[in-house]
Parts: structure tokens; C-alpha cells; sequence
């Protein structure tokens, strides 16, 4: 075989290589053509660019929780007004597609726009200038040369920063994870509108992205049972979301547990010595649930898992009297009950 | 049009197979560069609940190279002295402990048992750990290591401190990963104590990254304050304490002597603790590079272990472990300069970019030329933008030419421009100043702007400050957003801003950065 064929068969070999490796993968569909790539691709450089196509949803974006996660007042006392510059890499990240998705994956801090946290170009953008789309039906066309990129319908997307502090492991494990119930399908819900300025309505899913922050949202996570009976109070408290524990995520997450009793004159019963909990300043009994920063070594991982109840006993008082039953959900653990961080996601009154 | 990417692949074979290609920036993916292997057996990467902890685990369960294990004979003898211990009345119990001390070694496993139970008991019992522990203070050893890691989570400060302590004297350098991890843990004032006894303990395996810490705790609140109510009498007390705790172990370490006394009055405190800063100033590098203690060097069990602390942090990146792997390389400073410099050039992205960041906190002028190579091979805008950045914390004027064609040249990215604009700032050399006026002048106002206004505030320009407090006053919300992390960005500190906030709370925030800037 002379030199020109054995070049003509390596050639041939690394074009069919090239197609399988770049052209031939589920993400990236071959077929599409991306609508601004016969010109020169533009250079996205913020999430502002995107609101003259897409305002709905940039401003649903703008008051989400993602567009905060720089500016956010907690985050910045807690990374002490940006000296922790650990922080950075998932409270600004470069975009996601830069450095890989999936579990193992993590991101990598921007140097600029660092107001804009979690920002529309964190997701969306492809380090080859094109935008992600989580359609496979997208229309290629469109000025910002949009392409289907299957990993932005899953938890890989969002596992660089939320499995920091476990929550993908914990939906891994979950009866939702195991039936393929992502983290889009509960936290970005479908909407039909326009999915952007002159295009007719379809499905569209929210930019809002709610979690911990939506005292309403964290309500339908979980379900409280209560009973008395021979004299003890027993609550339940069950997780019934059945995709993460709860709460998850961040560290600085609790979920307390508050039960105040009142003798029959409405005095408020103290806690039994051997039950009053460090700092406890409210209730007569009192649970946590929490995932502890890994420096704290005296703390327990409380969280309950996805299904499962918490239950407790507690001795009532032989008088007749009333137990209110409160949850408190805070996004800082070190806080009392009715801080501006802690919201009541329920309250049930029981007489005995 | 578009070129098919198989056929960008062919054409880059071609050009490489005849000869033609330049030097290559490493795509990240694949990992060619061979990085030091922890030679234990690889987890499986698939395992979900997999975290670079069990490297930690690895090192610290690893059996004492030099110490045998204690012999069984007699260990009934230990375990009913010890039962005693726990039975009998602290006060009464002196006695007892120095019979055990008198036992020796083969006390020490029963010890360690002791301990350990103690750490998994319900309830718990710290007082009982306290004691124990003093008991294997006197049998101290290195196979007493793995407990003493787990006791320096303990409750008790006291137990805590003497935990790290022992590990100083436990001859078991394998613990060095846990002491370094105190460190820059527990900001808490009762925690200030261990950190204290195990940056001392982990000079004695001649690693001294602690000692900034050591300084900075020092320096910290200089003029104690006069005591006024019972609770500030306790806290003036203890930070009295742990200041003298902190100069005995600065005077152990450097065989000087400033007279700082954390009983007198705050001007000689002031000028004690700033001829400590001036001694570390002039003996980091010494210190910290090994040549002040060539035996830390020379020592081939020490060498083996720092190599191999190398080895998990490289392994801990490789795996997305950042916090780790970050925490440790840093902390281990100096000796780890050379294994960075490497990594500059390693194949994955994500390796080049997190080697310039923690080279850039270590700051160690080593870096400097390799930045300047790296920047001129590297194609990658975030390890671009990451060893411009970290060249800020090395460079010197002649690194400013560089800087500022980064900075001007419209075909970087942005990210890349800001990164460069940020470290002529921290340069701060005189030729930097044109750059960063023009920089500052660019309207439309966009990054480098701010950027750039950023770094004047920091010089103290007025005006800049005014500009970035207008943009904070904006009626539009991005705008906002951007002055508020630039103002808090430049000065680390934080008035409440809050860009969603209501107008009212939004002025009360600018009027007390005006009032900051004013009394600054």
C-alpha cells in the first residue's frame, strides 16, 4: 500500500473517531445546525444580554435565590463580606458546561460579574459560544444559536454545587432519584407562555427555582402527625417530598421541632432540667433537624430521610393543659425561633 | 460556515504529525501528567458516598512505622487501674495516675481503648476522657495517635488542646493532615487554644505554616480590654492567657525574646507584637522553605510523608475535592511550591487553574516566572484569568507591562481583563496607576470599570469610592447588585446592603459606608 492510501485510511479512521467522539454523543444532537453559527458566534458576557428575548424569564431569574447567591446578605456575613474566597466557585461559577457536568464535577469561580451569582450564562452557556437548551426540539435558529444539551434536563447540571453538601447523593438514594424524578421536575415546574418576545406559548419550565427560602414550598415537604395519648404527646414529623432529606443542603439549614405547653391557666410549663437544649430559650420540649457542618463534631446528622418519620414521646404534665406543636424552618441554625431567618412552616394547638 | 468538528480533529493530527504544531495548551479531560499515587488501594470512584476523608483515614489508621505494638502481657493489670481511675473522684485520682504512667507502654494501648470508648459512651462522659487522657500523656506514643486525632474534636477545650499537644510529641508525622486542619479552623475563642497547641505540635515535624495564624491571633484585639462586667473579666483573662501561650510557643520556635506581655499597656503591646510581625518577615521564607531546619529535609521519613501529603492533595483535586486539597497544599506552603509549579502545566483545566490559585495564596515569589511562562502558552481563559490573578500576589513592576496588555487587550475575555486589572492593583507599583485611570474612565461603565474603580477605592481615591457608592444608590437593580459586592469585594466589611432591600434600608446602608469611608 503506498503512502497516499495508508494517509487516506488514517484520515478516513480519525474522521469517523472525531464524528463518534464530538458528533455522535446523546448530547449534542448532529443534526442541528446551530441558527447563528453560519456567522460569527456573539460573545455572551452577562445575564443581561439574554432579558431583551427572554424577560419573563430573566425576571424570574432576577428574584430567584440563584441570582442572589452573591449579593445575598447571609452569604456575605457568612463568607465573611467575601474573605472566604472558597465561596466563590459556586456562589459565581464559570459556566457549568466549561468544566464538565455531573457528580464528580465541580465549578470553577468567575473573576468578573460577580453580582450576578448563579447567573443565566452559569447554565446555559457552551464553551463554544453556543447556548444550552434542555429541548430537543429547540429552535436552532434562534440569535443565540441554541442546542439541545440532554444533561440540562438532569441533576448533572446541578450536581457540582448541590452535591457539595450531599443533596444529589441524598436523591440518589431516594424513592424519587430511583424512579428518575429529577430536580427539575419539582423545582422548576412547567408553565405554558411564551419562551420568548414573539414566539407562541408551550411548555416552559419556571426560572424561579424554589427551595428553602419559600416558607409556603418548605410547608408541602413534609407532614406532621400528632397524638395523645396515656399521658405522653407524640409527634410525627414525616418527609413526604421523597427526593432529598430534610432539610438538605446547606449546612446552615434547620428544621426545629418546637413544643410549648401551657398549664390550664396558660402559664408556660419549663422544660424538665434534663431536657433543656444549650441557649434554649422557648418551648417546653424541642427536636433539630440538621445536617452539621463538618466541623462541628458534637452535632449529629438529623435529617430525616426521604419517607421516613421522626417520632417523639414526651411526658405530658398530670394537670390539664393546652401543647402547641410548631415547626420552625431556619436558614441559620444559630438563631431563635421568630428571627428574620426563621420562618413557622406550622403550627397545631392540642388540648389535654 | 461551521467546520465539522472530526474534521478540526483530522486537520489538528495533520498539523501535529508534520511537525507544525506549536506548544499546546492541554484540553482539559484527559490527565497526562503523572502526579505522585497514594499508594493504598484506589476507592471505587462510583461509590456515592466516596470523599477524600478516607485518604485521611488511610494515612492516620497506617501503622506506626518505628513503634511495635504494645505486648497483651499485664494489660488486665492496666485495665483494672483504669477502671479505678473512672471510679475514684478526680481529686483522689493523682496517684493512681502516675501508677499508670509508671506502667509505660503497654498501658498505652489499654489507654487508647479507654479513650475510645469514652468518645462512643452514652451518655458521655468528658470529664472521665479529661482524665484518661493526662494518664496517657505520661505513656504518650505513636500508635496513641488515632485517638488523639479523634480527641482533638473533643468538648472539652482542655482535652482538646492536650490532644494536640500530645500529637507533637507522639512522633507520628502521619498526623500532620489533621494538625494542619486545626489551623484555620474554630474561630471561637474556646477553640483558640487548640489551634494554638497544634500549630506548636506540628512544628515539631518542622511544618510552620501555623505561625501567620500564631501572628495574627496576636495581633488580634492588641489592647485587651479593661475589664468591666464578670463576662469580660473571664474573656480579657483567657485571651490573656492564650496570648502568653502564643509567645511561649514564638519564642520556642525562633529563640527570641520581645518582652510581649499581654499585661501591659497597649502601646508596648503594639511594638512587642510588631517586632514579632517584623521577625517572621524577615524568616518566612527561611522557615518555610526548609532551610532554617535542613534535618526537616534531610529526614527521609519526614520527606516521604510530605510527599505523600502532596500526593493526596494532587489525588483529592484529581477527584474534585477542592476544600481538601486546597487546605492542605496551602497549608503546607513552601515545601508544596515545586509540585505546583508542575501542575501549571497539567493537562486537566480544572488542576491548572485551582495550582495558580493556591500558588497565589502561598505567594511564594518561586511562582513568579512560571506564571509569566504559563501565561504566555495558556489558552484556557479561566486558568488565564487564575494565574493572572495569582501573579498580582508575587509579581513586581516588571510584571506590569504584562498586566496591562492583559488587561487593554480586547481579545481577552473579561473575566481574563478583570483578573489582570485586580493584580495591577495589588502590585501597586506607580506604572500601574495609567492603566487602571484608563481602565476607570471607560464609559458605558461595565466590569473593568468597576474593576478598576475597585482598586483605586483601595488606594484610597475618593472619588472612586463616590462612584462605586452611586452605583449602589442606582434606581436599577443590576447596577445595585454590582456596587454592593464591589464595595464589599474592595473592603471586606459589610453594612447591611442589600440590593433588593427596600429604598429606605438602602440609604441607611449608604449612609454608613459614607460615614465608614469618612472616618477611614
Amino acid at each position: 500500500m503506498n503512502a497516499a492510501l495508508r494517509l487516506l485510511g488514517l484520515l478516513a479512521l480519525v474522521g469517523v473517531i472525531g464524528y463518534l467522539v464530538w458528533g455522535g454523543t446523546d448530547d449534542v444532537d448532529p443534526t442541528q445546525k446551530g441558527g447563528a453559527s453560519d456567522g460569527e458566534l456573539r460573545v455572551w458576557q452577562s445575564s443581561e444580554e439574554c432579558a431583551s428575548c427572554h424577560p419573563e424569564i430573566h425576571a424570574e431569574w432576577q428574584g430567584s435565590w440563584h441570582a442572589r447567591a452573591y449579593t445575598d446578605p447571609a452569604f456575605r456575613s457568612q463568607s465573611e463580606s467575601y474573605r472566604k474566597r472558597d465561596c466563590v466557585a459556586c456562589h459565581a461559577p464559570r459556566p457549568i458546561f466549561e468544566t464538565g457536568t455531573g457528580l464528580y464535577e465541580r465549578v470553577l469561580p468567575r473573576a468578573d460579574r460577580l453580582h450576578e451569582g448563579v447567573d443565566c450564562l452559569t447554565c446555559h452557556l457552551l464553551p463554544d459560544g453556543r447556548l444550552a437548551s434542555a429541548r430537543p426540539d429547540v429552535d436552532t435558529t434562534a440569535p443565540c444559536a441554541p442546542v439541545f444539551m440532554k444533561a440540562l434536563q438532569t441533576v448533572d447540571v446541578c450536581a457540582p454545587c448541590h452535591n457539595q453538601h450531599d443533596t444529589v447523593d441524598e436523591w440518589r438514594r431516594s424513592p424519587q432519584g430511583q424512579a428518575g424524578v429529577g430536580c427539575n421536575d419539582c423545582h422548576m415546574p412547567v408553565e405554558e407562555r411564551a419562551p420568548a418576545t414573539g414566539r407562541s406559548p408551550r411548555p416552559v419550565r419556571t426560572h424561579v427555582m424554589k427551595g428553602g427560602h419559600y416558607p409556603d414550598y418548605v410547608a408541602t415537604a413534609f407532614k406532621v402527625e400528632t397524638e395523645i395519648r396515656d399521658g405522653r404527646l407524640r409527634v410525627g414529623v414525616k418527609n413526604t417530598h421523597e427526593g432529598h432529606n430534610l432539610p438538605t443542603d446547606d449546612r446552615g439549614r434547620a428544621l426545629d421541632l418546637v413544643v410549648t405547653i401551657q398549664d390550664a391557666a396558660g402559664n408556660f410549663v419549663p422544660p424538665p432540667e434534663s431536657l433543656v437544649k444549650p441557649g434554649q430559650t422557648e418551648g417546653t420540649f424541642r427536636a433539630r433537624f440538621r445536617l452539621p457542618y463538618r466541623d462541628e463534631f458534637s452535632e449529629i446528622n438529623t435529617q430525616i430521610p426521604p419517607g421516613e418519620n421522626a417520632t417523639f414521646e414526651w411526658e405530658l404534665p398530670a394537670e390539664k393543659g393546652r401543647a402547641t406543636v410548631e415547626l420552625y424552618f431556619k436558614l441559620q441554625p444559630y438563631i431563635l425561633d421568630g428571627a428574620d431567618d426563621s420562618a413557622r412552616v406550622h403550627r397545631q394547638e392540642l388540648e389535654f | 460556515m461551521r467546520v465539522p468538528a472530526h474534521w478540526l480533529l483530522v486537520a489538528t493530527v495533520l498539523a501535529t504529525g508534520f511537525g507544525c504544531g506549536d506548544e499546546e495548551t492541554p484540553r482539559s479531560g484527559s490527565n497526562t501528567n503523572s502526579l505522585p499515587a497514594v499508594d493504598s488501594p484506589e476507592p471505587a470512584i462510583q461509590d456515592p458516598r466516596f470523599r477524600v476523608e478516607w485518604y485521611w483515614s488511610a494515612l492516620l489508621n497506617e501503622p506506626p512505622p518505628s513503634a511495635a505494638r504494645p505486648t497483651p502481657s499485664g494489660e488486665a493489670s492496666i485495665d483494672e487501674l483504669i477502671e479505678r481511675i473512672v471510679s475514684t473522684p478526680p481529686e483522689d485520682s493523682r496517684a493512681l495516675l502516675t501508677e499508670v504512667g509508671q506502667v509505660g507502654a503497654r498501658a498505652r494501648s489499654a489507654l487508647c481503648r479507654a479513650l475510645e470508648a469514652s468518645l462512643d459512651a452514652d451518655p458521655p462522659d468528658p470529664e472521665n476522657r479529661y482524665r484518661l487522657l493526662t494518664a496517657l500523656a505520661r505513656v504518650n506514643g505513636p500508635d496513641a495517635a488515632p485517638v488523639l486525632c479523634r480527641l482533638l474534636r473533643d468538648e472539652l477545650v482542655e482535652t482538646s488542646a492536650l490532644a494536640a499537644e500530645l500529637l507533637g510529641t507522639a512522633e507520628a508525622p502521619w498526623v500532620l493532615p489533621r494538625l494542619l486542619k486545626t489551623f484555620g479552623k474554630w474561630d471561637n475563642n474556646r477553640s483558640i487554644l487548640t489551634r494554638v497547641m497544634a500549630i506548636e505540635a506540628a512544628t515539631r515535624y518542622r511544618v510552620y505554616s501555623g505561625i501567620p495564624h500564631l501572628l495574627a491571633l496576636l495581633a488580634e484585639n492588641t489592647a485587651l480590654e479593661v475589664p468591666d462586667t464578670e463576662r469580660n473579666w473571664e474573656r480579657t483573662t483567657r485571651m490573656a492567657w492564650f496570648k502568653d501561650e502564643i509567645e511561649r510557643v514564638l519564642i520556642k520556635v525562633s529563640g527570641e525574646d520581645f518582652g510581649f506581655d499581654a499585661g501591659q499597656g497597649e502601646a508596648a503591646m503594639r511594638e512587642s507584637v510588631g517586632r514579632w510581625l517584623a521577625w517572621w518577615d524577615a524568616h518566612e521564607e527561611e522557615f518555610l522553605s526548609g532551610e532554617r531546619t535542613s534535618e526537616s529535609t534531610a529526614d527521609p521519613a519526614l520527606r516521604e510523608q510530605i510527599d505523600r501529603l502532596l500526593s493526596v492533595g494532587f489525588t483529592a483535586y484529581q477527584l474534585r475535592n477542592v476544600d481538601n486539597a486546597r487546605w492542605l497544599l496551602e497549608h503546607l506552603g513552601p515545601l508544596a511550591v515545586p509540585q505546583l509549579i508542575g501542575a501549571l502545566d497539567h493537562a486537566e483545566l480544572f488542576i491548572r487553574v485551582h495550582a495558580a490559585e493556591v500558588l497565589g495564596r502561598i505567594g511564594d515569589r518561586r511562582a513568579r516566572d512560571p506564571f509569566v511562562r504559563r501565561l504566555g502558552i495558556e489558552k484556557e481563559p479561566p486558568a488565564r484569568a487564575q494565574v493572572a490573578a495569582a501573579l498580582g500576589a508575587v509579581g513586581t513592576a516588571s510584571e506590569v507591562p504584562l498586566l496591562t496588555k492583559m488587561a487593554e487587550d480586547d481579545s481577552e475575555t473579561l473575566t481574563v481583563r478583570v483578573a489582570a486589572l485586580h493584580s495591577l492593583g495589588a502590585i501597586g507599583d506607580l506604572s500601574s496607576d495609567a492603566p487602571i485611570a484608563r481602565a476607570a474612565s471607560r464609559r458605558p461603565v461595565d466590569e473593568l470599570t468597576i474593576a478598576a474603580w475597585i482598586v483605586q477605592a483601595q488606594h484610597g481615591d475618593e472619588s472612586a469610592f463616590e462612584s462605586l457608592l452611586a452605583e449602589l444608590a442606582s434606581d436599577r437593580l443590576n447596577d445595585r447588585a454590582r456596587g454592593s459586592t464591589a464595595l464589599s469585594e474592595a473592603f471586606h466589611v459589610d453594612f447591611d446592603m442589600d440590593p433588593y432591600a427596600e429604598a429606605e434600608a438602602r440609604k441607611k446602608s449608604i449612609d454608613a459606608w459614607r460615614e465608614w469611608w469618612r472616618q477611614r
